[in-house]
C-alpha cells in the first residue's frame, strides 16, 4: 500500500527509450526554484510572524507584512530584531551605544528604547527577510 | 553513557515561547477537551496543582492565583518537538526518541563531558526556545534518576561520574520515582520497608525475583550500572493501535455511542494502514464518568475471522463489540477502540478460505486504496461509511487553545510594532 501523493516527487523524464538520438536536456534536469531554501537558512530555528503597525516603515516594513525570524544568528549591531523587553514583543534595530543596547524605530515618530540593566530584556531572533504579497 | 534530555514542562514551555508575558506567571495545560491537568509550570506547582487533577476539582484554585490556562495545541507541540529531536541527531547518532519531550542519546564520557551537555542545552534553548535538563549516567535507569537530580540544580544538568557519591544520591530518590518501579511496584517495596533506591540496591537478586519479575530485576541491575535496556534506535513497531476520545457532553442513546466507535474504527484502520499492519483482533471500550454515580466501565476484545486491514470490516466489527458490553441508562462520557495483534502486511497471505476469490480481495484492496488517498490529501471529514458520524466532527472541548504559530498562515504570531 502507498499513496499516491509519494509519486508527487517523482521526476519523470519524457525521452522515449527505444530509438533515436536522446534529448540532450536530459542531463541537465532540474528542479524549480524553491522559494523555502532562499527564504530559509536554518529550518528547525525559523519562525514566521506577521507585524501590524508603522514603526518600521522607513525600511519597508508594513502593517500586514510576514516576518521570516531566525533565532539561530547571534545578534550584531544593526540587525533588525524581534526583542523581548519586560515580558512585551518588539521588532526593532539593534544598537549598541557605549556598551548600552539601544532599541531604535525606523520611524522618526518613535523614540529610541534605552535598554536599562535592571530591564528584563532578550533577543527572541534576528529577521532575515520579509515578505510582501500584493495580491 | 547514556544521556537523557528531557524538555521542561514541555507544553507550558511551548505556550511560554509565544507569550513571553507569562514568564514567572502559574501556567498550567490541559489534556483534550479541557478533562484534566497535563502539563504545568513551576509556579503552578508551588500553588499545589498536582499532575493529572481534573480541571473541575481546581476552578477556584485558578481563580483566586490567577493561573493562566491553555488547552492542548498538540500540532504546536509535534513541531516543537520535532525541532529539538532535529537538533539531538547532530550530537550523537545513536538516539532514541521516547516521548514528545524527552531522548535518549549515546555520548562519550569525558573531560569536557560538562560541556558538551551545556553547549546541547544552551543550542536547543537558543534555536527553539525550549528549556531542557540533560541527566548522564551508565544506564537508562540511572539517566532518568540524573534528570530528576539536574531539574533540581540551576544549571539544569547532572551526570554520573565516577567522582559523584551514587550511594548517597540515590537515598534521596523515593522508589516510587524509579523508572519501571513506579506506581505498578511501589507500594509491594513500602511493604517491604523499600523505600529508596538505595534499599533497592542493597537487597539480592534472588528475593527480587522470587517477590517481583525479570522486569524489576532488570531495573536492579541497571541501578547497579549494568546495561538492561541499550538505546534502541530503530523506530520501534507498534504492538496495538489505540484511538479513543472523551465526549464533551454525555452519551446515552447507543445509536450515537455506535457512530463515534465507527468513527474511531475509521481513523484506527488509517493509522493502521500508514505503518503497513494488519489486525488480528480488535478491542472495544466504554466508560461513564468516574466523579458521578452509576460508574460502569464495560471492555472487550474479539477476533478477525483472518487478519484485516478493510475499512469496512473493521467498522461492521466495532459495531458487534459494542453490542456487547453497552449498558441502557449510562451515561458514557469516553470510549475507544483497540487493533491488536499487528502482522506486518508484507508476510500476509491470501487465506485457503478466503472469501471465494482471489480478485474480489484485490478490488477490495483497491477501494481501501483510494479511502487512504482520499483521507491523507483531504482529511478525515471529506470521507466516511455510513455507519459514522455523517453531519459532524467530533466536537472537541477546546476553550483555551492557542494558534496554531507554526502551521497555519492565517495563526501565525503576531506582534504590534
Amino acid at each position: 500500500m502507498y499513496s499516491m501523493s509519494e509519486l508527487n516527487n517523482i521526476i519523470f523524464l519524457d525521452t522515449k527509450v527505444s530509438a533515436g538520438f536522446p534529448s540532450p536536456a536530459d542531463d541537465f534536469v532540474s528542479f524549480d526554484l524553491n522559494l523555502h531554501d532562499y527564504l530559509v537558512n536554518n529550518p528547525i530555528s525559523t519562525f514566521c510572524i506577521r507585524v501590524t503597525g508603522d514603526s518600521m516603515i522607513n525600511i519597508g516594513i508594513f502593517s500586514g507584512d510576514i516576518l521570516i525570524i531566525d533565532r539561530s544568528i547571534n545578534p550584531i549591531n544593526n540587525h533588525i530584531i524581534l526583542a523581548v523587553l519586560d515580558g512585551e514583543f518588539l521588532l526593532k534595530r539593534l544598537s549598541f551605544q557605549k556598551g548600552n543596547v539601544v532599541l531604535k524605530a525606523e520611524n522618526q515618530h518613535y523614540q529610541p528604547i534605552l535598554v536599562n540593566r535592571n530591564r528584563d530584556f532578550k533577543v527572541w531572533g534576528v529577521v532575515i527577510a520579509s515578505i510582501k504579497k500584493f495580491l | 553513557m547514556i544521556a537523557l534530555i528531557d524538555c521542561n514542562n514541555f507544553y507550558v514551555s511551548c505556550e511560554r515561547i509565544f507569550n513571553p508575558d507569562l514568564k514567572g506567571k502559574p501556567v498550567i495545560v490541559l489534556s483534550n477537551n479541557d478533562g484534566c491537568v497535563i502539563s504545568r509550570s513551576e509556579e503552578a506547582k508551588k500553588i499545589g496543582i498536582q499532575m493529572g487533577v481534573p480541571m473541575f476539582k481546581i476552578k477556584d484554585l485558578i481563580h483566586i492565583n490567577k493561573i493562566f490556562v491553555f488547552s492542548s495545541n498538540f500540532t504546536l507541540y509535534a513541531n516543537m518537538s520535532r525541532r529539538v529531536m532535529h537538533i539531538l541527531k547532530t550530537y550523537s547518532e545513536k538516539i532514541e526518541i521516547y516521548s514528545i519531550d524527552e531522548a535518549f542519546i549515546e555520548l562519550r564520557l569525558h573531560k569536557s563531558s560538562y560541556q558538551e551537555c551545556r553547549n546541547i542545552l544552551d543550542s536547543i534553548q537558543k534555536f527553539t526556545g525550549v528549556p531542557v535538563s540533560i541527566g548522564m549516567a551508565e544506564t537508562k535507569t540511572l539517566a532518568k534518576i540524573a534528570v530528576l537530580l539536574a531539574k533540581k540544580r540551576n544549571d539544569n544538568i547532572f551526570i554520573f561520574n565516577e567522582y559523584s557519591n551514587v550511594l548517597n544520591l540515590l537515598k534521596n530518590i523515593d522508589i516510587f520515582d524509579i523508572w519501571g518501579i513506579g506506581q505498578k511496584y511501589s507500594k509491594s517495596f513500602y511493604k517491604n520497608s523499600v523505600y529508596t533506591a538505595f534499599h533497592l540496591i542493597q537487597l539480592n537478586e534472588s528475593w527480587i525475583l522470587s517477590n517481583f519479575n525479570i522486569n524489576v530485576l532488570k531495573t536492579y541491575m541497571e541501578l547497579k550500572g549494568v546495561v538492561c535496556y541499550p538505546i534502541e534506535t530503530y523506530k520501534k513497531s507498534k504492538k496495538s493501535i489505540t484511538v479513543s476520545r472523551s465526549f464533551v457532553d454525555p452519551i446515552l442513546s447507543f445509536d450515537i455511542l455506535e457512530k463515534y466507535i465507527n468513527d474511531f474504527a475509521f481513523l484506527c484502520s488509517y493509522k493502521m494502514r500508514l505503518e503497513k499492519k494488519r489486525s488480528n483482533s480488535m478491542s472495544v471500550f466504554i466508560e461513564t464518568s468516574f466523579y458521578h454515580d452509576n460508574i460502569y466501565s464495560g471492555f472487550i476484545s474479539g477476533k478477525f475471522f483472518n487478519s484485516t486491514d478493510n475499512y469496512i470490516e473493521i467498522g461492521k466489527k466495532s459495531t458487534l463489540l459494542l453490542k456487547k458490553i453497552f449498558r441502557k441508562n449510562s451515561k458514557y462520557k469516553k470510549a475507544g477502540v483497540i487493533l491488536n495483534e499487528l502482522d506486518n502486511f508484507d508476510s500476509y497471505q491470501i487465506p485457503l478460505f478466503a472469501d471465494k476469490t482471489q480478485d474480489k480481495v484485490i478490488s477490495k484492496e483497491s477501494l481501501m486504496c483510494s479511502i487512504d488517498y482520499i483521507i491523507s490529501n483531504f482529511g478525515y471529514s471529506r470521507i466516511k461509511l455510513a455507519s459514522q458520524n455523517l453531519r459532524y466532527d467530533w466536537r472537541t472541548n477546546k476553550k483555551h487553545i492557542s494558534p496554531m504559530y507554526l502551521s497555519e498562515w492565517n495563526e501565525i504570531l503576531e506582534v504590534k510594532i
